[in-house]
């Protein structure tokens, strides 16, 4: 471990989950801890386990044994919809944009769990109400710009190309100032230029110090952009550590790179 | 032709009732993906909750908004349980509302009788030009007037209207983005509440309403709301207005006895085109 490594502190700690369907060992006793700051990439191949745990971290499954701790708390009994105002963000592949609404609605609506004041102030549309909801509104116009949506800002999302509503989802999860994104598969049915786009925006935004997870089974995009790497197979972590060194594991290589990694 | 006039503007005001069942039921899908089949009840009960509220001395205007209140808190408690835990699917919902109006016969018929009961409204009559038309009709088409503006500002312009209508569009997006798909659904349902209520409160003084009057309101605002798609408010209205008029023309050149059969003949032909279209779109009629 890296001195850095060491001074980071820890936000998502994966302690000894397992879960399984009827006969079959989805995740066996995985263990991960994802440091502040970092970019961790999660890989394996179809059936490893990748989504399983991506949906037991996001709390729409609960794991029969071992437990998920986002900094230092245990989200054993947190709701789905209390992570994003804990923090961490949530970019799944099913979550599509919401139907007739713009790019920028559809990202203010990101916006939501970082509201302090309720329905009630909302109807009554009290004046701290008012300025949470200002707020919000200068923050998707940022985002948007950050994001270079700016052209598209006005348009209706659901209408755009793959690769466009990709980010309008990212911008959205942007929009409740996540210090944690998680990534379910951000790369796929992206063409090539989709994917360098998508690639570049992550490493802006890994840059400025957001720890992202990201779960994929694009091998080379998760190179391009994890400093470290998990490496799932049937269900339990095999390998973990840099690129460099997850390229040169013979386990890895043999269990899922192949010669992919070379190629 | 004065008496075409007349039923012209009562069936857009009988119409407008429609609609506005048809927007709670709007309302309530938008969030929730369930269809409501206590709306109708909602109406009734408000209704009759006002004719007993005024009886009690409460003054003309206080009565009525304590019966369309009631039936807010009506809607939350039907979607309070309708909602019961999350991932409850929206058939399951829409079986339990099924029950609830049915439940609330019990209620209705113990507290207030069988028989239909109306409420005094507005007795003055417009007259021009040889015609005459109850000042009630008219307060109706002015109220939903107000109503429908309000209800296309609150869900398309305010920001909890977008986080309501994300409900419906993605619960799974919406949960995602920290909003708690139930409560909001539940809040969805209270404003069923209120709009039934409000319903039911205008119609009683040129309708008196009973127990059971629950199933023809509903179906008439089922109606209004599947020519709008289930999801759009300004579709519901005119979807309506149209019930309303085509019923009013029926009752007074033919027969009144046959309006419900009018009204569930629109509603196949309407789904039946509506399925047909998406068909061709190649995108599921029903969502």
């Amino acid at each position: 471990m890296s001195l850095t490594e060491q001074t980071r502190s820890e936000i998502l700690r994966v302690d000894s989950v397992s879960k399984t369907f009827g006969a079959v060992r989805a995740l066996h006793d995985v263990s991960l801890s994802v440091s502040e700051g970092e970019c961790r990439g999660i890989i394996g191949a179809n059936g490893a386990g990748k989504s399983t745990l991506f949906r037991i971290i996001a709390r729409h499954m609960s794991s029969d044994s071992g437990h998920v701790s986002y900094r230092g708390k245990s989200l054993a009994h947190s709701p789905a919809h209390s992570l994003a105002g804990m923090g961490l963000a949530i970019v799944f592949q099913e979550a599509l944009p919401f139907q007739d609404m713009t790019v920028q609605e559809n990202i203010m609506v990101g916006g939501h769990s970082t509201l302090r004041h309720g329905f009630l102030a909302a109807m009554l549309k009290t004046p701290s109400r008012r300025v949470e909801e200002n707020e919000i509104r200068t923050r998707s116009w940022e985002i948007i710009d950050r994001l270079g949506l700016s052209d598209i800002a006005n348009e209706h999302a659901q209408e755009l190309p793959f690769g466009m509503q990709r980010l309008v989802q990212i911008g959205r999860a942007l929009c409740g100032r996540p210090r944690l994104l998680l990534l379910d598969e951000p790369a796929s049915g992206l063409r090539f230029q989709e994917r360098n786009a998508l690639a570049e925006v992550l490493k802006k935004l890994i840059s400025e110090g957001l720890t992202v997870m990201l779960v994929e089974h694009d091998v080379r995009f998760v190179f391009s952009l994890a400093e470290s790497i998990t490496v799932l197979d049937l269900g339990e972590v095999i390998a973990e550590g840099t690129p460099q060194e997850i390229r040169e594991n013979p386990q890895v290589i043999e269990a899922y790179l192949g010669t992919a990694a070379n190629a | 032709m004065n008496q075409l006039i007349g039923y012209l503007i009562n069936g857009i005001a009988v119409g407008c009732i429609y609609a506005m069942l048809g927007s709670g039921l709007v309302a309530i899908y938008r969030v929730t993906t369930v269809v409501n089949v206590a709306q109708g009840t909602f109406a009734v009960m408000g209704g009759l909750i006002a004719s007993s509220a005024l009886s009690f001395g409460l003054p003309h205007g206080l009565g009525e908004l304590v019966g369309v209140i009631a039936a807010g808190i009506l809607g939350l408690l039907v979607g309070k349980i309708a909602l019961t835990k999350g991932g409850i699917s929206p058939i399951s919902s829409l079986v339990i509302t099924i029950g609830l109006a049915v439940a609330a016969y019990a209620l209705e018929v113990g507290l207030w009788g069988s028989l239909p009961v109306s409420l005094a409204g507005i007795r003055s009559v417009l007259r021009f030009s040889g015609v005459a038309i109850q000042d009630q009709y008219l307060l109706i088409i002015a109220v939903s007037i107000v109503i429908f503006i309000g209800l296309w500002a609150f869900f398309s312009k305010s920001y909890i209207g977008l986080a309501l209508t994300a409900c419906s569009s993605n619960s799974y997006g919406a949960r995602v983005m920290g909003i708690d798909v139930r409560r909001m659904g539940v809040i969805a349902f209270g404003l069923g509440g209120v709009l039934g209520g409000l319903s039911g409160i205008l119609i009683m003084p040129v309708q008196p309403l009973s127990f059971n009057s629950d199933i023809n309101l509903v179906v008439m605002g089922f109606a209004a709301a599947v020519i709008g798609g289930m999801t759009r408010f300004e579709y519901a209205l005119a979807g309506g207005v149209v019930l309303g008029v085509v019923e009013e023309l029926i009752a007074g050149y033919w027969q009144a006895r046959y309006q419900l059969e009018v009204a569930l003949g629109i509603v196949i032909l309407t789904m039946v085109f509506e399925g047909a279209l998406n068909a061709r779109r190649g995108t599921a009629a029903w969502r």
